[in-house]
């Protein structure tokens, strides 16, 4: 118990020098009352060690009491089977912290294709954006989940593919486009504009989200009877591909498939009840899966019958399906992807063997980072862009390079096309870099939404520009929204 | 004697515009003066110089060469002249004079033709860009060249370059472009120099702090004093950061002096640190606790999850770092009579 | 648990492994089975349907694995040896058998070049 004197000491303990003077004084009036003496402990005779304990000598081993304390202990617990994939995969849309844009119109049935769009950052309706999560549209690596809701920015290959639809709805034509462009440029996410434009305006909606899962063996397959050459077809890959369709096109505000009657009597594997609709014919084909082979085509001719909507069928990651799948034949041998059924469906119609008579359109998105070298797909793509630029001046193909001849036929209307109108029906939209005043455009809804911190004025778009390498909105995002320093 | 001429009735209409009122020279009278006469004539000078003898007089003296012509040229005018310490090249004497352009050396004379002609030689009428605008299809956007040139500013007189226009920009010099705190977590966060892979760590870390939920402050833990409330931190996620930092960071560390206390004891003495060292522990602890966390997904992102998991529980006052500040600050206010302060001389 | 000739597999595991496990099929052979029935590289045996698993049994017992492999096997050797061959005596002695050094790198020779070469086999095959 220290004595008083060292308590009120203590309590006026400070660091200033004129409190040490005065302290000082004090100590000496006091008599020796040393509060924190050390000379206790320097009087004491020296500590031995105890007489228990081995002396530590080198060579002697000691118990270790610190091993293992700064590890983390493994419970044993992991989580369920599927959950990591599932957090890894998922989707996030919306971030509650970010602010709301009013400024934000959504796209509507009526004006969604006009061209007076172009520039104009344009939400996504909710239930559009329903269909394309049932659809697989959007991608993790995209920066949907830093905003309020998701929104685009109308640029100009939009508007292009915008026209491509228009004269698709109006004239029943089917057009088909190959989405190119270099990596991060918005392949994928125009993609996605194309989906959302043909949802809001009430298209049937097919997409193939990634061709890479149904060329890479990772699902069933099984030969096709009578067919010559043997074709292969996907039982669970089109069970879940019809499951997506229904979903997506079959929304509450807009149960197209259900108000649809199966007029075509398809042969089936099982029966359907009498005076079907479409909806009762998909959930035959998902419950079913060695049937939903037939459940596809079924579906397909009556969704060709007239009076029905336009057909939007889209793919990404073409180059995947342009060369073998890793599956093998009964000889061993590779086959083509062009022989598996799922494939072979949007190589017709993609390459103009078939047609869809109510119009529609073909997309066939291309990517950078993922796909493997297909001197084909990009030969064809090669040619088509640079007759957009200059007719004259076309690439030739290089003899030495092992091109392969099926790809080479399906695309021959993109490379050697014989039709002379406007519109062709087999082309490339090229994705370039934004222009000045789209980057203004999207840089204040990003700035609105309270992502960029910063004044968008005429410098600080220019240099967020040229950063992106002359507008690549890829770059652009990450430069401005990213804080990827 | 010769009239003398009234300066103020020129015959002569001297083509020139004068800038302002700074341009004025002092001396504009002399050179006004019109050259036929001498006005300066004195008897004193006559005696000495017959009247015969015109060789001192200013139309008989030989002109100078084009550059001091430019210079007299340009002290009329108030322009700036050209350097005459500096030589004339040959192109600008005999420039106009065909004669003498005619027995230049041919590459001078080469010069001179592309010199004429519209398009520097080597030089192509398009630009080659990275990503053209339009897809090619349309023509080629030059974004570089539609800039409007800035105004130009007069120069003060005196300067050679303009003025700096205050305030300098934050990120204007190189070494120190990033934000001081974000810089700092980027170094600590990298490993075997990967410098890349620490950044991309830290933008993961900062997008992560933006979409996570609203922070609740715990009383018992207050944080800086002046934070801005909770709501404002996600849209601002720099300053979220270096709030959970600078909250937590203690503000001193125990250095112990061996042996100091007697019989083999050490002594342990408060040092106070300074803003960078403080950061540095804090930022190592909060590290240090990230990683001891258990994390339920894979992929690249673990680690960023976990790290911005525990600045959000450092700012909501659930984390250990804060009991570690807190031994650190007991231990020192324990130990403050150790504190030994330099005499004042 | 599906059979898959008899012998007991996890649902769990790929088909392709489960193959291997059998004497006398390897990473070439399970490939070419599976080919032939359509059976995705990366199944697993739990995915297969019972025709499948049957037509699986069907070819395993066409071909010579497991005990007939084994006894072709060491008919071979003893044949080999029988005959007093030069290579029926190295098996004997279990030596290297298709002249390699002797006077170091013989272990694996002394392990497995016996009369009784392959192992004792499985039970129920």
């Amino acid at each position: 118990m220290p004595p008083p004197t060292c308590l009120r000491s203590f309590s006026q303990l400070s660091l200033d020098s004129a409190a040490r003077a005065s302290m000082a004084s004090r100590a000496r009036a006091h008599a020796q009352m040393a509060c924190f003496s050390t000379s206790a402990a320097r009087y004491a005779n020296p500590v031995s060690k105890k007489k228990g304990m081995a002396q530590t000598k080198k060579g002697n081993k000691t118990l270790n009491v610190k091993k293992g304390r700064n590890t983390v202990q493994d419970t044993g617990k992991r989580p369920a089977q599927g959950e990591r994939k599932a957090a890894r995969k998922r989707i996030v849309l919306t971030n509650d912290n970010a602010l709301e844009v009013a400024t934000l119109k959504d796209m509507t049935k009526a004006d969604v294709l006009s061209e007076a769009n172009q520039g104009r950052v344009l939400g996504i309706p909710e239930a559009t954006v329903d269909a394309l999560r049932a659809v697989e549209a959007f991608k993790t690596t995209q920066g949907w989940s830093l905003f309020r809701r998701p929104a685009t920015l109308m640029r100009k290959e939009t508007i292009e593919l915008a026209k491509v639809m228009k004269a698709a709805e109006d004239d029943k034509k089917t057009l088909r486009r190959v989405l190119s462009g270099e990596r991060l440029s918005g392949k994928s996410t125009l993609l996605l504009q194309g989906l959302s434009m043909a949802f809001v305006r009430q298209w049937i909606v097919i997409n193939l989200p990634e061709a890479q899962d149904i060329i890479n063996a990772h699902t069933e397959y099984a030969p096709l009877p009578d067919s010559q050459p043997t074709q292969y077809t996907q039982e669970t890959y089109t069970a879940s591909l019809l499951s997506q369709i229904l979903k997506a096109n079959n929304t509450a505000e807009n149960p197209m498939l259900e108000k649809i009657k199966v007029t075509t009597s398809p042969a089936l594997p099982l029966a359907l009840p009498a005076d079907a609709t479409l909806k009762q014919l998909i959930e035959l084909g998902i419950v079913n899966p060695e049937a939903s082979w037939p459940v596809f085509v079924a579906l397909w001719q009556e969704l060709t019958q007239p009076g029905r909507p336009p057909i939007m069928l889209a793919v990404d990651g073409t180059a995947h399906m342009m060369k073998e799948s890793d599956y093998l034949n009964a000889e061993v041998k590779p086959i083509h992807s062009f022989d598996l059924t799922i494939i072979r469906h949007f190589i017709d119609h993609l390459s103009g063997a078939k047609s869809l008579p109510n119009g529609g359109v073909i997309l066939a998105a291309t990517s950078q980072s993922n796909a493997p070298s297909t001197p084909a797909l990009d030969f064809s793509v090669q040619v088509a862009e640079a007759r957009q630029v200059d007719p004259s001046k076309t690439p030739r193909w290089n003899p030495y390079k092992n091109i392969d001849p099926r790809v080479m036929e399906a695309l021959k209307d993109l490379h050697s096309p014989t039709a002379k109108e406007q519109l062709k029906p087999l082309d490339v939209i090229k994705v370039g870099g934004l222009s000045k005043d789209e980057a203004r455009s999207i840089m204040e809804y990003y700035a609105e939404s309270g992502m960029l911190r910063a004044k968008i004025d005429d410098g600080f778009v220019t240099e967020k520009w040229s950063l992106a390498g002359m507008g690549n909105i890829g770059e652009l995002e990450r430069a401005s929204v990213r804080l990827r320093i | 004697m010769p009239p003398r001429l009234n300066v103020l009735s020129l015959a002569r209409a001297i083509p020139y515009r004068p800038k302002g009122q700074a341009q004025w020279l002092s001396r504009p009278a002399a050179r006004l003066a019109p050259t036929q006469t001498r006005t300066y004539s004195d008897a004193k000078d006559e005696d000495k110089v017959p009247a015969a003898d015109r060789s001192k007089r200013i139309d008989a003296k030989p002109l100078g060469h084009v550059s001091e012509e430019a210079s007299a040229m340009a002290d009329i005018t108030g322009g700036e002249g050209p350097d005459l310490s500096q030589g004339t090249p040959v192109q600008d004497i005999v420039r106009g004079d065909k004669k003498a352009e005619e027995k230049l050396p041919k590459v001078m004379k080469e010069q001179l033709k592309s010199n004429a002609s519209s398009a520097p030689k080597g030089s192509r009428s398009y630009s080659t860009s990275t990503t053209p605008i339009g897809g090619g299809s349309g023509a080629f956007d030059m974004g570089l060249m539609s800039m409007t040139s800035p105004p130009a500013e007069a120069v003060a007189p005196g300067l050679k370059f303009e003025m700096p226009v205050l305030p300098l920009p934050k990120d204007g010099h190189l070494k120190h472009r990033y934000d001081p705190v974000v810089d700092q977590v980027t170094n600590l966060l990298m490993r075997h120099g990967m410098k890349s892979v620490a950044q991309r760590n830290m933008a993961l870390i900062l997008q992560q702090l933006r979409t996570a939920s609203v922070p609740t402050i715990n009383p018992q833990r207050p944080l800086l004093p002046g934070a801005p409330p909770p709501s404002h931190l996600p849209l601002n996620p720099v300053l979220y950061l270096t709030l959970a930092i600078d909250s937590v960071s203690p503000l001193l560390r125990i250095r112990n002096m061996k042996g100091a206390a007697g019989g083999g004891v050490a002594l342990p003495i408060p040092v106070p640190l300074g803003q960078r060292q403080r950061r540095r522990t804090a930022i190592q602890w909060i590290l240090g606790a990230a990683s001891k966390r258990k994390t339920n997904t894979s992929g690249k992102t673990g680690y960023a999850q976990r790290v911005a998991s525990e600045i959000i529980s450092v700012i909501e006052g659930r984390s250990s770092v804060w009991d570690r500040r807190n031994m650190v600050h007991k231990a020192g206010i324990s130990a403050r009579a150790n504190i030994v302060l330099p005499r004042k001389r | 648990m599906p059979f898959i000739s008899n012998i007991n597999f996890t649902e769990g595991t790929l088909v392709k492994r489960s193959l291997e496990t059998f004497f006398g099929i390897g990473p070439k052979v399970s490939q070419s089975i599976m080919a032939r029935f359509h059976i995705q590289p990366w199944a697993k045996v739990g995915s297969l349907k019972a025709s499948t698993l049957l037509d699986l049994t069907a070819e395993l017992s066409n071909m010579k694995i497991e005990n007939d492999l084994r006894r072709e096997i060491q008919d071979s050797i003893i044949r080999l040896k029988d005959m007093g061959s030069y290579r029926g005596r190295r098996h004997a002695m279990g030596l290297p058998v298709r002249g390699q050094r002797t006077r170091t790198q013989i272990a694996t020779a002394r392990k497995l070049n016996r009369t009784l070469r392959g192992g004792d086999g499985r039970l129920g095959m």
